[in-house]
């Protein structure tokens, strides 16, 4: 290459390292005396001891690094090593270079690290032959039918692939059982939208409360018709009802409420929940909802929701019983409590333990007395004891008289009959279920906190469909269809409708034979005799089937070392990667007129697509997946018991949340740094409720909401987020230091050691003093050190929020201390001022890290070192232009590894 | 006179779809089994129950060795099996660590992942290998079920799907197992018996040789590489044609069963309600062996490492894996040990079921080989020595069962393999990490 330098001009070291750049051969990055020379026998000297194959500190062997090529492909590791040898970290204990061996070592590792010549590694990458995701195949059976089934939920879930998101291709393989389910998945879909367009008047089937199975609720009768009564938390109202087809159904519930005026009601179908109402009226009243169900037998149950009654935080926890209570009642039993007398047969044996049965009996009696009074007096405790008290009783009361008919041999019932007939009224039935109701009162206060949900009466439910639903995708084959009772098609009309529809499927134009094989299965069926309807099936089914459909190949075989993808083929990638779906029919005209491989074409697609509300299913995704929270409300729950307002559906509203406001950045162009900090939140009511928003507005649809406090705004303030990065009962500072330095600037942590134990429960509590100090004890070790000393401040400076995301400013015990220092000596008193150290000093460091999590998702593979420029150039013009999504997509879009592929073997 | 005071003895949760029969409109009969009882010798079954997360000594370990050998607490719930139990010890895990250890458990290898790929090794795990002989006269040879389903990401540098399964269909295939019971009963049940389902299977059948063509197509124009990938979907079209071909022509058949059970579907989705979910699958097993639409097949409680949380159980307070990291705290290893006893005495309940099955000769039981256990002892330290294992039924007088085999110390996992697969008279020099059988087994 030539050398345009004026070199006379300019001073030694530089003309050192310009001699490097000029005469170095491609390939070669500067002389090897550089690196060979100089570098490796330091590191031999100061290193090696603790980074060498055999005692590999922090997972780190040095010993394979001996020229500047074998650090540029670990790059983001020797930038590490870099920046902890430059800080002096690194070593950390004697012997130390003298400091021109430090020079020496900071500068030769910068070089190999920073003046990289990149056209010498110049690679688009390889992405591996994939099938669909999960997502794709959803979303493309929705946007290719019209409607969404949920189509793919039989498949297995897709795993986490090395790039940690689900649409990584290295992961997504057909094996086993997939073939049997992609055709019972498109039958089922392709069945539910013929048979809808057949049978647009829904029928409708109702349960009435009667045919209710009932697990702890009853029916009742009410003159000629019954009712269903449900109470507790887990009582449980099941029936059957046989539906026609798969499709969508409007439920309605007959109900109403008895004696608090709000009680809420979930709907299962088949174990899922399927949506719930909050029952207002005492009047009964119909309820309705959508939701989609299945052919055939459907098992459904109505439970009471304990999530949708509201808070009560003033029910106390330890109530103790008044003195007087406790006297009077035993005045009351000593008068009054009944007592069995022995029969002539009873042995002596027998008639000992009747006393003891007798004794046991006083207890109940005196109990119930005082259970009567703190119920007349309005005094209900919800004391743990007395409910662990009345519990004892019946336990010593039942085995007492289990004894006693043992001695006697004669059945338990015949005892117990004894204590209910001759007891003078109200007798032991009404004593017992008086406790068992006030306790289960009591326990569902004191448990849930809220006020007891009361009764729900339910006359019968109802579904009509299937329906259609509201959101009908206007390009799929629901609009398409002819209609059933017309005379069929002729086959040109036929060969073009199947041409249209797997044209679409396979992201490209289907070629005549393709089509003809396609056509045949229409052809048999109507040979056969089969209607117009069941034979286009029976080929569409075929083309859901075909692999084209099911499999990405976006990236066939050619000449030369590396493939320029096709427009279609582009047109593929950007669909999925912006849509997890099929491409429309413009983004397949743009392809067919071959407009994509230019960057004007594509930039512009790509720009139509960013405004489309299909990017939902982009921002939930990534989202979820870069930020680790898709298991919120699933494998991740806080403990209930110590966190009752939690619920799933709080769960589900956390993670919208956090993706819509990243769909609203994405779609209206706002700066990728709202991210970091806000000043607006995009809320719906519940989470509006949630935050304690001053102007909560109805409705379960997120829009913008001002903000109310400084701390939130952005993603730190988010509660989802919160919650995702803490244990079921505390917050954990080191998870959540992970995360931001993972999650947020990108950074790579080696993996702890193996076996380190997890903190027990309760740590800190116990010893009284704050998560914080107990952790600093830990951190006093060396090797712990080493990592903790950097994890540590950035969950320290997040303890306001508590495990479900709520702002605190103390612990049970002790107050929160979030005050941290970081490693440039700065002190920060919270979440509030560190976000504007984000923004001032780290918004490159998170712009670069976004840009390779989206670049990784877009791709479906993780990042190479030979990416690096990719990245450098993309960042720096988001940078530039006001850090933008529309800028950031459409580099990606426009970016070599986007479209191209490398087909040099891998090594 | 209401007697609603009599309290309920249950301590837990009883779904209600339990109780509660689904009528069987769509279930077809059982063709095979409408047909007179032909004579044959009831075949030998090979199943496997996995827990994760180890047993700890304290509870596990029975003492005496031989015939003359003491329950232990864990094991008590079996008490009237022991005539039918080999209890084992001194076998080892070869793996080390949770993922390694669980997909050792059937393979008796740590995987290990294939240079420039995303791919493992592990071998073939044992139950595939029997079911390649056992699973000729069923429609399916090998039914893999599990209770949670794959994991995510990653977990000491191997993909938590690695450690998701314990059957391996080949060397390099995890086969990932089925956790809706619904599914798994249309795949016995529903999908492939009656003239309703020959007529599907036709259909099947022709769009799987339209899927085969395209597939041939495409396959000239994709790199090497990338053919490679598709080895696993051909063989998927090949198990699928095999399974179409016995549908359209059920094989001829040594033996039927003698009885026949009511088929009950299962409502869809995956039950929320952990001891439900696990009552089903163990019925789902049950009724695929019964029927003799299996003679092969597998139960994980949990994958590996698991994030379960079993608060249902009395006295549990927190998740299975955190549980079995006990740091030798007393009440943690009480809690371990407690719901340890909760697995043995739901599997008690299976084994129960399974005696109950009479097929003439003898019990469903005494005409299988059930192996239970987990892949390592203690999961405080991830212990591979000494790996918990029981094998219940006599393996149709293949077994004798009533004893405490006591194996040399460091007996290699592939042993016990290689034994099974030596019973069952399949052939095999070595496998995993062993060349050798169990002696006191044979």
């Amino acid at each position: 290459m030539t050398c345009n330098f004026p070199c006379g001009i300019l001073n030694a070291t530089a003309l050192l390292v310009l001699a490097g750049l000029c005469f170095g051969a491609p390939g070669e990055l500067h002389g090897e005396t550089g690196f060979e020379e100089k570098v490796v026998p330091l590191l031999a000297k100061y290193c090696y001891d603790c980074h060498d194959d055999l005692t590999t500190k922090g997972n780190l062997d040095l010993t394979p690094f001996l020229d500047p090529e074998s650090v540029v492909k670990e790059r983001k590791l020797w930038l590490r090593v870099l920046h902890q040898i430059k800080s002096q970290e690194m070593p950390p204990e004697k012997p130390f270079p003298a400091p021109d061996e430090l020079a020496t070592l900071v500068d030769e590792i910068d070089r190999a690290v920073n003046d990289v010549d990149w056209s010498s590694f110049r690679n688009p990458g390889h992405v591996p032959l994939a099938r669909l995701s999960q997502l794709q195949y959803r979303n493309s059976i929705r946007d290719l039918l019209g409607i969404d089934f949920n189509a793919g939920v039989t498949l297995p879930r897709d795993p986490e692939g090395p790039s940690g998101f689900r649409n990584d291709r290295s992961s997504l393989l057909i094996n086993g059982s997939y073939l049997e389910k992609y055709y019972a998945e498109a039958q089922r879909a392709l069945d539910a939208i013929f048979y809808l367009k057949e049978n647009p008047s829904p029928r409708i089937q109702t349960i009435r409360a009667e045919e209710f199975k009932v697990f702890r609720a009853r029916i009742e009768k009410n003159g000629s018709s019954s009712v269903l009564v449900l109470a507790t938390p887990s009582s449980t109202g099941s029936g059957v009802v046989v539906l026609p087809e798969t499709g969508y159904y409007r439920i309605t519930i007959h109900a109403g409420t008895k004696p608090y005026p709000l009680t809420g009601l979930n709907l299962y179908a088949g174990g899922n929940e399927v949506g719930s109402v909050i029952v207002e009226d005492p009047q009964m009243r119909d309820y309705t909802m959508t939701a989609l169900m299945e052919k055939g037998s459907n098992l459904i149950s109505l439970r009471t929701d304990v999530a949708a009654l509201p808070l009560r935080n003033d029910y106390r926890v330890e109530f103790p019983v008044p003195q007087n209570y406790i006297g009077e009642a035993l005045e009351i039993a000593e008068a009054t409590a009944p007592k069995l007398k022995p029969l002539p047969h009873y042995s002596p044996a027998a008639r000992k333990q009747l006393e003891t049965a007798n004794r046991t009996a006083f207890e109940i009696f005196e109990y119930y007395q005082l259970l009567k009074l703190l119920r007349e007096n309005d005094a209900v405790s919800d004391d743990e004891k007395v409910r662990g008290e009345w519990l004892g009783r019946r336990t010593r009361f039942r085995q007492a008289n289990m004894q006693l008919s043992a001695l006697l041999k004669v059945p338990d019932e015949d005892v117990f009959a004894r204590w209910t007939a001759e007891t003078i009224s109200p007798g032991f039935d009404e004593y017992m279920d008086f406790g068992n109701a006030y306790v289960e009162e009591a326990r569902f206060k004191y448990f849930y906190k809220r006020p007891f949900s009361g009764e729900v009466v339910v006359s019968r439910i109802a579904f009509e469909g299937p329906i259609e639903p509201e959101a009908i995708e206007p390009q799929g084959l629901y609009s398409d269809l002819p209609d059933p009772g017309t005379a069929p098609p002729g086959d040109a009309e036929i060969r073009a409708l199947i041409r249209k529809f797997s044209s679409r499927a396979f992201r490209r134009p289907i070629d005549e034979t393709q089509l003809d094989r396609l056509f045949d299965f229409y052809a048999t069926a109507r040979g056969e005799g089969a209607g117009f309807y069941p034979a286009l099936n029976d080929a569409l089914s075929a083309a859901l089937c075909s692999p084209e459909f099911l499999y990405r190949f976006d990236a066939l075989d050619g000449p030369g070392d590396e493939i320029r993808l096709s427009s279609h083929q582009l047109a593929g990638r950007l669909a999925n990667f912006l849509w997890a779906s099929v491409p429309d029919a413009a983004l397949l005209n743009a392809a067919d007129e071959d407009s994509l491989t230019s960057d004007v074409g594509i930039a512009e697609q790509t720009e139509r697509m960013r405004l489309s509300p299909k990017v939902r299913s982009f921002s939930e995704s990534f989202m979820s997946e870069w930020l680790d929270f898709a298991n919120l409300g699933g494998n991740i729950m806080p403990n209930i018991g110590r966190y009752p307002e939690f619920s799933r559906a709080l769960a589900e509203d956390m993670k919208k949340e956090t993706a819509r406001f990243f769909e609203h950045i994405v779609r209206e162009d706002r700066s990728l740094l709202e991210l970091l900090e806000s000043d607006y939140l995009l809320l719906n009511e519940r989470m509006a409720n949630y935050y304690g928003h001053p102007e909560p507005r109805k409705g379960s649809d997120f829009a913008i909401y001002e903000k109310h406090e400084d701390h939130f705004g952005g993603l730190l303030g988010m509660a989802g987020l919160m919650t995702a990065t803490s244990p079921p009962t505390r917050t954990s500072p080191v998870k959540r230091g992970v995360w931001m330095l993972e999650k947020i600037f990108g950074e790579h942590l080696p993996p702890p050691p193996a076996n380190v134990p997890e903190l027990p429960p309760g740590t800190g509590e116990r010893a009284g003093i704050s998560l914080r100090e107990e952790l600093a004890k830990h951190r006093e070790q060396k090797e712990c050190a080493g990592c903790h000393d950097k994890i540590d401040n950035f969950g320290f400076v997040l303890e306001n929020f508590d495990p479900i995301g709520k702002w605190r400013t103390s612990t049970p015990e002790v107050p929160v201390d979030s005050t941290v220092t970081l490693e440039d000596g700065k002190t920060y008193q919270n979440v509030v001022d560190f976000k504007s150290y984000l923004l001032e000093e780290r918004r490159d460091d998170f712009l670069r890290n976004i840009t390779e999590q989206m670049l990784s998702y877009a791709l479906g593979r993780p990042l190479e070192f030979f990416d690096t420029p990719v990245v450098d150039e993309i960042a720096e013009q988001v940078r530039k232009k006001g850090y933008r999504p529309s800028v950031l997509l459409g580099e990606i879009a426009k970016s070599y590894p986007f479209n191209f592929q490398s087909n040099l073997p891998i090594e | 006179m209401r007697k609603s005071w009599r309290i309920d003895r249950r301590t837990f949760l009883r779904g209600i779809g339990s109780t509660l029969a689904l009528p069987a409109l769509d279930i077809m009969e059982s063709e095979a089994a409408a047909a007179s009882a032909v004579k044959g010798t009831p075949p030998t079954r090979f199943v496997t129950i996995f827990q994760p997360n180890g047993f700890h000594s304290s509870g596990w370990d029975v003492n005496g060795v031989g015939k003359n050998f003491e329950l232990s607490r864990i094991l008590k719930p079996l008490q009237p099996f022991k005539k039918d139990m080999i209890v084992l010890s001194n076998i080892d895990n070869p793996g080390n660590g949770h993922i390694p250890n669980t997909a050792a458990f059937l393979t008796a290898a740590p995987p290990k992942r294939l240079p420039g790929s995303n791919t493992y090794r592990a071998g073939i795990s044992v139950d595939y290998l029997l079911a390649q002989k056992l699973g000729q006269e069923t429609l399916i040879p090998n039914l893999n079920l599990a209770l949670e389903p794959a994991g995510q990401g990653f977990d000491g540098g191997y993909p938590r799907s690695v450690g998701s399964t314990i059957s391996w269909s080949s060397e390099t295939t995890p086969v990932i197992p089925e956790v809706s019971p619904q599914v798994a009963f249309d795949n016995l049940f529903r999908r492939h018996v009656g003239p309703e389902a020959k007529m599907r299977a036709t259909k099947q059948k022709s769009v799987l040789d339209y899927v085969r063509g395209e597939m041939d197509d495409l396959n000239r124009k994709v790199s090497a590489m990338d053919r490679q990938r598709l080895d696993q979907y051909y063989a998927s079209i090949r198990d699928v044609e095999v399974k179409l071909e016995k549908t359209l022509n059920p094989p001829e058949k040594s033996w039927n069963p003698k009885t026949r059970p009511d088929l009950v579907r299962p409502p869809a989705g995956i039950p929320d309600d952990y001891p439900e979910h696990m009552r089903l699958m163990f019925e789902m097993l049950a009724l695929a062996l019964w029927t003799d639409t299996t003679r092969v097949g597998s139960l994980m409680f949990g994958i590996s490492q698991t994030t379960l949380s079993l608060n249902f159980i009395p006295g549990m307070n927190g998740s299975h894996h955190g549980v079995s990291h006990h740091r030798n705290v007393a009440s943690n290893l009480d809690q371990y040990n407690r719901l340890n006893l909760w697995f043995a005495t739901e599997f008690a309940k299976f084994i129960k079921q399974l005696d109950s099955i009479s097929e003439g000769s003898g019990s469903l039981l005494d005409h299988s080989v059930v192996l239970f256990g987990s892949c390592m002892k203690d999961g405080n330290l991830h212990v591979p020595k000494d790996i918990p294992l029981v094998l219940f039924g006599k393996g149709g007088g293949k077994l004798t069962t009533g004893q405490h085999i006591r194996c040399k110390p460091g007996t290699p996992l592939g042993s016990l393999h290689l034994t099974l697969l030596d019973k069952f008279g399949v052939e095999a020099e070595s496998f995993g990490n062993s060349k050798g059988l169990i002696s006191e087994l044979s």
